[in-house]
């Protein structure tokens, strides 16, 4: 088994070119796992979770306004990506970036955000599979200043259990 | 702008799930895209006043069962979108629909299309829940039909609207209807051209005046608010009603330029009118109470069967048709300036107070006077096939209305009643008859050209009075009474005959036949009256039928009774039945005992065996029938009587005064 335990996790700021991080497993709870960025400065990352359970205090894709194209994957049953207390930001600042929760994956998190800063636009999230789970405490929020997207497909399930809901 | 998928967006998936009391749309556009193949439930309320817009794009169905408050715009591309799940649930918030497939609404209690919710587009709109689904948006045009299979499809806000509100329609495709169809307008005119078929009923609540102009054929009940107007057609060959009952408590109309029949069963307190140019034709039994209005064309009650009727009171101001072949009885009240018209086979008894003015046409059976006002107070009356019947309660004389057009078939039945006429009747070609019990006199110079057949009862003239040119046919049994005339003598013209079985009456009275005399109907008997003598010395000919050599009573044309006879011109006996014997004064055709003067110029015989003739006994009124002369003893008489007698070989005076002379026994070849 290949642990990662990172503080902060930032995928692009480490390694600015294309990259690709494969989270194989990791320990649950992490508690020395803070935020997870899937392009912060960086555009074309991928960052997978295809077992185990992972934590982290937030959780943002593209961090930065030129950030696109990145990609939080969360795939296979029994793989739960937890954030706490914090949101899951999909498409924080750039464009075309997306979350993928598949075949099982399930995130869980505060709030759920799709777009949200004024330079943000065509990020999405797409949950689909049975079991696959999108699960926030609080609200989901789409498209918050640009344009974002929400799928939810083949027995996939969003929650978002405050009282706002969507 | 945040957009939601339900299902992927363009692809074949099926849907996931949303967990959340609600989905919110507070800032931008927003879209709502169900892109599944399957079927989604979404229980979430809907909220924002935003642009947002709910899209069906998968090929599945959506069951929206949260309330919707929010500002949406509905897009409807594939499959189906439906408000609610059976229960008191979902809504579409308040934006304009495009249907372009299928909207349906499945909810136990009220939803309603507002103003600005408008359903246009190619699609379908499905009723299938049990509450009722109101469309009220005034530009509602959805062309692809609609399906009412549950509860109630309102069309209109009702009368809590505003006033003169045209708003809600049902878009232009056709309506299957298996549950209620309801139109709820205020003060509003509108036509509904969609053709509805179904099970199910329609109803208007409210006011105002719908049209239906499509090819309707729903059979469930119709029910017309109290000041609603229900209008079939557009004043053309189009609308019809449906086949079901109709409750009617406003106005139902009737406004089609062609032949419509309505077979529906009528009923309620409201009113029933005829605007078209064409035929209407109530078929139904109808117990509406409401008034009968008739302002254009025809409106027809029954088709020659047995089916058809109205209840209350008629305004006719232009053709009213009574159409039945049993019996039936109008007690309501024909007013106005139109014109009634009584065909089919039966009697109708027309028993209310009318005061119509456009005439009265009598075409088959029996018009039956019910009343003292039965055929209106003024109007000619025509007739054309049928028999206007008296009643105790009517004895008009309406020979003043009677039409002078040709071919009138006068028939009267007077039904136990005496009626007399003071008018005279002048219809080239017009015919009377005359039937029923009771007697109907002629006071006038009648100048109608056909016969004047009596049918039944008593055919009297009075003054100078008179029948036709036509002859005077006695019918069976039928008297013929000249007691009230002037004149000793009246005359029936040469252009008419006597004929047929009945009473000839009037003390010191003469009746002279000029043309033909043809007693019985083949056989039968012409009864003089006591003081009663027929004429018939200037009778073209008189014509008697023997069918039975026995002679038995009835098998021979006879004229009997008390009165007196002149005799004259050619008589013509027909004899059938069988070999006759030579016999004299074997049968007694004029058995009358007031008298018998004058003889007859010729006697003709057909029927006899070869070597027989009949002879003629103006005495006795008696014939024989006697053997012809050998042809020795022919040739003798004719040596002996002179070649002026062979001139008269086919007349043979029967005088038996001129017995033994070559008239009496020349050998008359039969005329056979």
């Amino acid at each position: 088994m290949i642990r990662i335990s990172f503080k902060t996790l930032s995928v692009g700021a480490l390694l600015p070119a294309l990259a690709v991080i494969l989270v194989l497993s990791a320990p649950s709870p992490h508690a020395d796992a803070q935020i997870l960025y899937v392009g912060n400065g960086s555009s074309n990352q991928t960052t997978s979770f295809t077992s185990g359970t992972t934590t982290y205090t937030s959780a943002v894709i593209a961090n930065t306004s030129t950030d696109s194209n990145n990609t939080l994957n969360v795939l296979n049953p029994g793989t739960r990506l937890t954030i706490n207390p914090g949101n899951v930001q999909v498409g924080f600042a750039g464009s075309g970036n997306s979350m993928v929760i598949s075949n099982g994956g399930f995130v869980s998190g505060s709030n759920g955000v799709i777009s949200f800063g004024n330079t943000a636009s065509n990020n999405s999230a797409l949950v689909t599979g049975t079991g696959s789970t999108w699960s926030n405490s609080n609200q989901v929020r789409i498209g918050v200043s640009g344009s974002g997207t929400l799928t939810v497909a083949n027995g996939g399930s969003v929650i978002a259990s405050g009282a706002t809901g969507i | 702008m945040g957009v939601l998928n339900i299902g992927s967006y363009g692809g074949n998936d099926s849907a996931g799930s949303i967990v959340a009391p609600q989905i919110g749309f507070n800032g931008g556009t927003g879209y709502l895209n169900f892109n599944q193949t399957d079927t989604f439930t979404l229980t979430n309320p809907i909220t924002g006043v935003n642009t947002i817009f709910f899209q069906q794009l998968g090929s599945g169905t959506t069951i929206l069962t949260g309330a919707n408050s929010s500002a949406n715009r509905t897009l409807i591309s594939n499959g189906t979108l439906q408000i609610g799940d059976g229960g008191a649930n979902g809504s579409i918030g308040n934006g304009a629909i495009t249907n372009n497939s299928v909207l349906a609404i499945n909810s136990s209690t009220n939803i309603s299309f507002a103003n600005n919710q408008a359903i246009t587009g190619t699609g379908v709109l499905v009723q299938m829940g049990t509450g009722t689904t109101t469309l009220v948006a005034n530009n509602t045009t959805y062309s692809g039909g609609t399906l009412i299979s549950n509860g109630t499809l309102r069309v209109g806000a009702g009368p809590t609207g505003p006033q003169f509100d045209t708003n809600g329609s049902l878009g232009t495709g056709n309506v299957t209807n298996n549950a209620t169809l309801l139109f709820s307008r205020r003060f509003a005119s509108d036509t509904v051209s969609n053709n509805i078929s179904g099970t199910g009923a329609l109803g208007m609540f409210g006011s105002g005046l719908l049209t239906l102009a499509g090819s309707n054929s729903y059979s469930g009940l119709t029910t017309i608010d109290s000041v609603y107007t229900l209008q079939i057609g557009t004043g053309s060959t189009n609308g019809t009603l449906g086949t079901g009952s109709v409750s009617n408590a406003g106005t139902l109309s009737f406004n089609r330029s062609d032949l419509y029949t309505a077979s529906n069963a009528i009923s309620g307190t409201g009113k029933l009118s005829q605007i078209g140019t064409g035929t209407t034709i109530l078929l139904g039994s109808n117990s509406y109470s409401g008034l009968t209005t008739v302002t254009n064309g025809v409106l027809q009650i029954g088709n020659g069967g047995t089916t058809g009727s109205i209840a209350g009171d008629v305004v006719n101001n232009a053709t009213l048709i009574f159409n039945r072949s049993d019996a039936s009885t109008y007690s309501g009240t024909i007013n106005g300036t139109g014109a009634v018209t009584k065909q089919g086979g039966g009697t109708l008894t027309l028993a209310g107070a009318n005061s119509y003015s456009g005439g009265t046409t009598i075409s088959d059976g029996v018009l039956a006077l019910g009343s003292a006002n039965a055929v209106g107070a003024s109007g000619t009356i025509r007739f054309g096939g049928g028999t206007l019947q008296y009643s105790a309660s009517n004895t008009t004389d309406y020979s003043s209305r009677f039409s002078t057009a040709a071919s009138q078939a006068y028939s009267i039945d007077t039904n136990g009643q005496n009626v007399t006429w003071a008018s005279p009747l002048a219809s080239s070609g017009g015919t009377l008859t005359k039937s029923g019990t009771g007697a109907l006199t002629l006071a006038g110079a009648n100048s109608y050209s056909g016969v004047t057949t009596i049918s039944g009862g008593t055919l009297a003239l009075s003054g100078a009075g008179s029948i036709g040119t036509g002859g005077l046919n006695l019918g069976s049994g039928g008297v013929f009474d000249l007691t009230a005339r002037t004149s000793g003598t009246y005359s029936l013209p040469s252009t008419g005959d006597l004929i047929g079985s009945g009473k000839l009456t009037g003390n010191r009275r003469t009746l002279a036949v000029l043309g033909a005399f043809q007693p019985g109907n083949s056989p039968g008997t012409v009864t003089v009256d006591a003081g009663f003598m027929l004429d018939l010395s200037r009778a073209t000919s008189t014509t008697f039928d023997i069918t039975d050599p026995r002679f038995t009573a009835g098998t021979y044309d006879l004229v009997n009774g008390n009165g007196s006879m002149i005799f004259g011109g050619i008589l013509n006996l027909t004899f059938s039945g069988g070999s006759y014997d030579n016999d004299t004064d074997v049968l007694q055709l004029f058995a009358n005992t007031g008298g018998f003067s004058g003889d007859f110029t010729s006697v003709f015989s057909t029927g006899l065996a070869e070597g027989q003739f009949a002879t003629f006994n103006a005495t006795t009124g008696a014939i024989s029938v006697v053997p012809a002369p050998s042809t020795y003893a022919v040739a003798l008489a004719g040596l002996a009587c002179g070649g002026w007698q062979m001139m008269r070989r086919r007349r043979l005076r029967q005088a038996p005064t001129l017995a033994g002379t070559c008239d009496q026994h020349f050998p008359e070849p039969a005329v056979r």
